[in-house]
């Protein structure tokens, strides 16, 4: 059997196990530079706050009903969810960390009764809750994609105490005529749209067409979503295959960036950044692109976009190669009459390889790859005892002009040795 | 200003190298201690065994001097733990942290299993 257990409004809660006043009043989270919603208190969707909207659309309907709104602090949130994570991998033989704030749980040849088993999920999940101040809510059924039927159910009624169990026909038929089909893991807006058309809205008529229709017009896929949803496990989540592209982006707060040497000095960061993650993954770049450009919502001043993809010589993840690469695409599409405010810019590496298959080596590119490769350890060793960038390239600058805007950040109550709570 | 190399870091490795008394230097004398070896104590394991549950917090007073804690010592708190009576406990109230000896009436947020408390005159971080 597996379980799916599912942190509830996860970035709200982590707020509010560090400021418990947080608690029963309407709360959300925001977006970079605090431009949308990206999570809501229960208290939040009960005002009618909706997933993605802008900021700026709804900012009456905070200030009325006196909304608390906090920043992303994704290095709190990160942490908090290790400990989350940590605390569920002991309850089962197997698990598989899915988001940032969900986990499957293969409990195996585990040999105990659906009661049982959902007793033994709602013990973990007051485990969690007491050791982390994370409230959970586990599914458990005998597939993956029943297990996050369950949870949602878990979720929605406190009747269960913080864990449903899906284990009978009738309790799977019952659960999946009350769930709607698009709100199946696996299916998506445009085949729930699809779906729609045949007449098709709960989970149990999904579940009851023939598996023939079902493989040819949803493929193979589609197909082993109707076996999991029909009692049959056939889906695991596999790792993620060695990434084709990496990128770092970020948009630039306020107006915009009007200065070139702002725009140097996030560029070089994100290009410093995304070098960094394609060593870290082992990989090597065969291709870089570089792009910033101004706001696509503004009509009142001119708008412009500097972009190139630039060939390495020799596939590399050196992080100096990649900056300079970016400074030489910003420098050459520079417009320099101080008319234009980029709101965006990113960094991507691509065409990945694994960097220890071996490089084709060029024989016009005059770079000592072995220097090189020399350098980054050496950074690597430093910036890892020491700090993130504190051997960087004098181009990534120590400015904030770039930082994005976040107005209403938490304090790093977990991971920074000066932002601890003070009793 | 001559460079005074007494040491030199290996790159190649990544680490700066400690010394290796596991006696496999091919052409040396086997170290004699090599079958009774163990790691030193990890203080990690020691203050917070139970790592996910384990939070840090900065006393901002010497409201609890009694106890031995002072102001800017670094507690630790484990939030797993069972409260019993006369611990030290992290609580909230009137819109902040404080410490209490538990049973305080309030439902404490974690307990105080360790105060680091730094000897020495000056501030340490």
């Amino acid at each position: 059997m597996f379980a799916l257990a599912d942190c509830n409004n996860f970035f709200c809660s982590c707020e509010r196990v560090f400021n418990p006043s947080l608690e029963g009043r309407p709360l959300v989270v925001l977006t970079n530079n605090d431009g949308c919603i990206c999570a809501r208190s229960n208290e939040a969707k009960a005002l009618g706050l909706g997933m993605a909207v802008p900021v700026y659309q709804v900012r009456d309907i905070l200030q009325a009903h006196n909304v608390a709104v906090r920043s992303s602090n994704y290095q709190l949130y990160a942490d908090m969810s290790g400990r989350v994570m940590s605390i569920l991998a002991r309850y089962a033989p197997k698990i598989d960390i899915y988001s940032i704030d969900e986990a499957f749980l293969n409990f195996g040849t585990l040999t105990a009764t659906p009661d049982e088993l959902g007793e033994y999920a709602r013990g973990m999940a007051a485990t969690v809750k007491q050791s982390t101040g994370i409230p959970i809510s586990v599914g458990v059924a005998h597939t993956r994609t029943l297990a996050k039927v369950a949870s949602r159910f878990a979720k929605k009624y406190k009747g269960y105490r913080g864990a449903a169990v899906i284990d009978t026909s009738q309790q799977r038929r019952k659960a999946l005529s009350m769930t709607e089909v698009g709100d199946v893991w696996g299916i998506g807006r445009r085949y729930a749209a699809k779906l729609a058309r045949y007449g098709i809205k709960t989970a149990l008529e999904f579940a009851e067409l023939p598996p023939e229709w079902v493989k040819r017009n949803m493929t193979i896929t589609g197909l082993r979503t109707w076996q999991e949803l029909n009692g049959q496990p056939c889906i695991e989540v596999e790792p993620l295959p060695r990434k084709k592209s990496i990128v770092t982006s970020r948009s630039f707060p306020g107006k915009g960036l009007g200065r070139l040497a702002d725009v140097e000095e996030a560029l070089a960061n994100f290009a410093a950044r995304t070098a960094w993650k394609v060593w870290n993954e082992g990989s090597v770049a065969t291709d870089v692109a570089v792009w910033t450009h101004t706001s696509r919502f503004r009509t009142d001043c001119p708008g412009d976009t500097i972009s190139a993809v630039i060939h390495l010589p020799t596939p590399t993840a050196d992080v100096p190669t990649m900056v300079s690469a970016a400074m030489s695409v910003l420098r050459k599409g520079w417009k320099g009459d101080g008319r234009h405010l980029y709101k965006k810019g990113g960094f991507m590496a691509m065409g990945l390889e694994d960097a220890t298959l071996g490089v084709q080596a060029n024989l016009f590119d005059n770079t000592d790859h072995t220097r090189r490769a020399r350098l980054m350890r050496a950074m690597e060793a430093i910036n890892s005892r020491q700090g993130r960038d504190t051997v960087r390239i004098a181009t990534q600058g120590y400015s904030s002009s770039w930082h994005i805007t976040a107005n209403h950040l938490s304090r790093h109550f977990t991971t920074d040795i000066t932002q601890l709570l003070r009793v | 200003m001559s460079l005074n190399k007494k040491y030199v870091a290996d790159i190649e490795s990544g680490r700066t190298p400690a010394p290796d008394i596991s006696g496999i230097r091919p052409g040396g004398f086997p170290s004699p201690a090599r079958d009774y070896m163990k790691e030193a104590p990890d203080l990690n394991n020691i203050l917070t065994p139970n790592r996910p549950a384990a939070f840090f917090a900065r006393a901002a007073n010497d409201n609890m001097m009694r106890r031995g804690i002072f102001k800017g010592d670094l507690l630790i708190i484990d939030k797993s733990a069972t409260p019993r009576s006369g611990d030290i406990v992290l609580v909230w109230v009137d819109d902040a942290y404080t410490l209490r000896i538990h049973p305080c009436g309030i439902a404490p947020w974690g307990v105080v299993v360790f105060n680091v408390h730094y000897q020495r005159s000056g501030i340490h971080r």
